[in-house]
């Protein structure tokens, strides 16, 4: 497929690429170094393990509000429904499946 | 077969079945990775970048996050400072999984944790933490790691064929699939993570709440600051019972 996108130069574009690659593998690895200073008994280890957690949650909540009412349902049932079967390819496809669905028929292609 | 939790799957073993059996318990987080990765292949085209560079993204970063918050800055004078600040941003939790993983990278023989840095993702996190009972967890690490890293490439490849074959809709809503993706995790996170779960409550409100008021990267840093606190109070409130 071609575009008429305007384009960086290409040293700019790889220059950017290997920026953004050192950058993200400083940042997971600044969690393992940083690990070294930290003592970790296990009230600390289940203090840091929420942590990520957090992040993943933060991440999730807002973006599922932004959503339209078919995608909120969406995350709602399919979350849900991890939480009582931990099947996870089972929720995985159903969850995409009621996006996609939800998503046409809104857009009045179903039915 | 099935992807229930793994914590119930007792692996008996060296390195090598830990690895089989991370594979094994990846099945379905690869599938949410194949997703993103189709997506991303198609998104970067249709955005003008080669195929070589598109496909370097994948290979040499590896963080879906970090890949479409620099395909968002991709224009011809890139702001470098501003893709770097963003990327930092949106990478944090990756710090936060480093940091919760180490004893697990800690194990793995000197020559090889290079590779275990650089495959943190937070399927492998997730996974990783909710094993207990398999012999070699950085065995288990990799065995999630590289079939996950492998099916991005590959999965970016092919969505760099699929550019423009998706109407507008189905496009859209399978971006949002990745929401869906991601919440798989938050509830692979409440069931089986040996972590305190109000933490995890207070964050998802904290960050419902500044939603619009910050940006998206220090909102996420401040609800991730707020779950700590909340962490930190839960657990002192647990020693003292």
């Amino acid at each position: 497929m071609t575009t008429d996108i305007a384009q960086p130069a290409a040293w700019l574009a790889y220059l950017t690429i290997f920026m953004a690659a050192g950058l993200v593998l400083i940042m997971r690895a600044a969690g393992v170094l940083g690990a070294h200073f930290l003592r970790t008994g296990p009230r600390t280890q289940r203090i840091v393990n929420a942590l990520p957690g957090c992040a993943l949650a933060a991440i999730v909540a807002p973006a599922a509000m932004r959503g339209t009412p078919t995608d909120i349902f969406a995350v709602v049932v399919t979350f849900s429904l991890y939480l009582w079967t931990g099947r996870t390819i089972f929720c995985m496809i159903l969850g995409v499946s009621l996006c996609l669905l939800g998503a046409h028929w809104q857009a009045g292609n179903l039915f | 077969m099935t992807t229930s939790s793994p914590i119930s799957s007792p692996v008996p073993g060296g390195a090598m079945s830990s690895f089989m059996a991370g594979a094994r318990d990846s099945i379905g987080m690869s599938f949410g990775a194949m997703l993103f990765g189709l997506l991303f292949g198609s998104a970067a085209t249709v955005a003008g970048l080669t195929m070589p560079q598109t496909v370097s993204m994948s290979a040499f970063i590896f963080a879906g996050t970090a890949q479409f918050s620099t395909l968002a800055l991709w224009q011809p004078d890139m702001p470098l400072f501003a893709v770097a600040v963003s990327v930092a941003m949106v990478t944090s939790r990756l710090t936060l999984m480093g940091l919760s993983l180490a004893p697990t990278i800690r194990s793995m023989p000197p020559w090889i944790k290079p590779a275990g840095v650089f495959v943190i993702n937070d399927a492998a996190w997730v996974l990783t933490l909710q094993a207990r009972s398999v012999s070699s967890k950085a065995g288990y690490f990799f065995g999630i790691s590289a079939p996950m890293y492998t099916l991005w490439v590959a999965a970016t490849v092919v969505g760099v064929f699929l550019a423009g074959f998706f109407d507008p809709v189905t496009a859209k809503s399978l971006a949002f699939a990745g929401i869906v993706f991601l919440s798989v995790l938050v509830g692979m996170v409440v069931r089986g993570v040996d972590a305190p779960r109000p933490p995890l409550v207070v964050a998802a409100l904290v960050g419902i709440a500044l939603d619009g008021v910050l940006a998206t990267g220090p909102a996420i840093l401040v609800a991730v600051a707020a779950g700590g606190i909340t962490a930190l109070a839960v657990e002192m409130a647990r020693d003292d019972h």
